[in-house]
């Protein structure tokens, strides 16, 4: 009987701590799905996307609703078009300004749409000699994005609005990362 | 070698940590039990997701609304075989979106994202005011429990006239319509409502899930 104590404890401590190693890797990955990476670009993108789709680029009154001219003009500051940036509902600030966008987050807004048959969406330039929006940018053209490129490393947040332009119901895709 | 360890407790050290190891086990199976988590678990993500399945439903209601073809497609009805032009057999459209201006804005926001959508007409019935008859317009199946939904309302006049199948205006309105599937609303006998020629108010609810 005396023989076997220090046996015994040798088997005991290994079967302890190898249950404790055991949890101590399992643990964590249990949480897994509860921890989101990017919480607030969730919060970001789904905000500036109701500021835009529902305040500064249409009006409070009618949500979705997009002014053609204050929406060209957000995408592209020397576009001539009426009303000039100075009635619309915007200030002429910094993109990451006028979002409030924190340090170290990027932007991107992009109008998809098909203004021909069928639903592939497709990215939307302003055609401004035939006055309407068109998928070439061919010609004297206002492309409707505006922000850094999204880069493809990075874990991005996207959010979609369908919104109208130039009485077209069309994609507005706002990425954050 | 006189251990500190008293000699004759040498099977008592491995039960006890058996027992310990048992217990540590339990503590996380039970930790798992009550945090069951599936693809389709609630998480900050899926909420998310919804937010967006719900603002793009409330876009294609507000930007259908606006152009008119909201209500185009309530209008919709083929009045001698009592369903929507084209529906099938079951007087709904299964088999995607209704071939009017609303069934393409539908597809076009939708189907490419592979969302799954319903849209139901709602009215209130002349005969009994207290309660709400509904009009399956699209069935694309039982929603998931991830479901999302927008509504927006829209009033019929009396004189709106029932649509062809290419959405132009047949010489039927609604009120002299027999066989329209919204009955005309109560109306008070007075008032504004009776005044402006109100026939009745629909809520198009669109309810949309992923697939």
């Amino acid at each position: 009987m005396r023989g076997q104590t220090t046996l015994d404890f040798v088997i005991g401590i290994s079967v302890f701590l190898g249950v404790i190693f055991f949890i101590f890797l399992f643990a964590p990955g249990i949480l897994t799905p509860f921890t989101v990476t990017g919480q607030s670009d969730a919060v970001t993108v789904d905000r500036t996307a109701d500021y835009l789709a529902q305040d500064v680029l249409a009006s409070p009154e009618e949500p979705y609703q997009l002014n053609r001219g204050c929406a060209v003009v957000f995408f592209d500051r020397g576009a001539d078009e009426s009303p000039d940036r100075d009635d619309c509902r915007y200030d002429d600030a910094p993109l990451d300004e006028q979002l409030g966008l924190q340090p170290g987050q990027n932007a991107n807004i992009t109008i998809l749409g098909n203004t021909t048959d069928g639903t592939q969406s497709e990215q939307l330039y302003w055609d401004n000699d035939n006055r309407r929006l068109s998928e070439s940018s061919i010609g004297d053209t206002t492309e409707l994005s505006i922000g850094d490129p999204v880069e493809q490393r990075r874990a991005t947040t996207t959010a979609t609005r369908v919104v109208t332009l130039n009485g077209q119901d069309v994609i507005m895709r706002v990425v954050v990362n | 070698m006189s251990s500190r360890i008293p000699a004759d407790r040498g099977q008592a050290h491995t039960l006890e940590s058996v027992v310990a190891a048992v217990l540590l086990l339990t503590a996380v199976a039970f930790a798992l039990q009550v945090t069951i988590v599936t693809p389709l678990s609630a998480s900050t993500s899926s909420q998310h997701i919804e937010g967006q399945q719900r603002a793009v439903a409330q876009g294609v209601l507000a930007d259908a609304a606006a152009d008119g073809s909201l209500k185009d497609a309530v209008l919709y009805y083929n009045e001698t075989e009592g369903q929507f032009h084209n529906a099938d057999a079951r007087g709904k459209y299964t088999q995607g979106p209704p071939d009017n201006r609303f069934g393409d804005k539908l597809a076009r926001a939708f189907d490419e994202e592979g969302i799954a959508y319903n849209v139901n007409v709602y009215y209130r019935p002349s005969s009994d005011t207290a309660s709400t008859s509904v009009r399956e317009m699209i069935d694309q199946g039982t929603p998931s429990d991830n479901a999302v939904t927008a509504t927006r309302t829209i009033t019929l006049r009396n004189d709106d006239k029932i649509l062809d199948e290419n959405e132009r205006p047949t010489q039927t309105s609604v009120n002299s319509s027999s066989n329209f599937y919204i009955s005309h609303g109560s109306t008070p006998s007075s008032g504004q409502d009776r005044r402006h020629g109100l026939y009745n108010t629909v809520k198009i609810e669109v309810v949309a899930w992923r697939i």
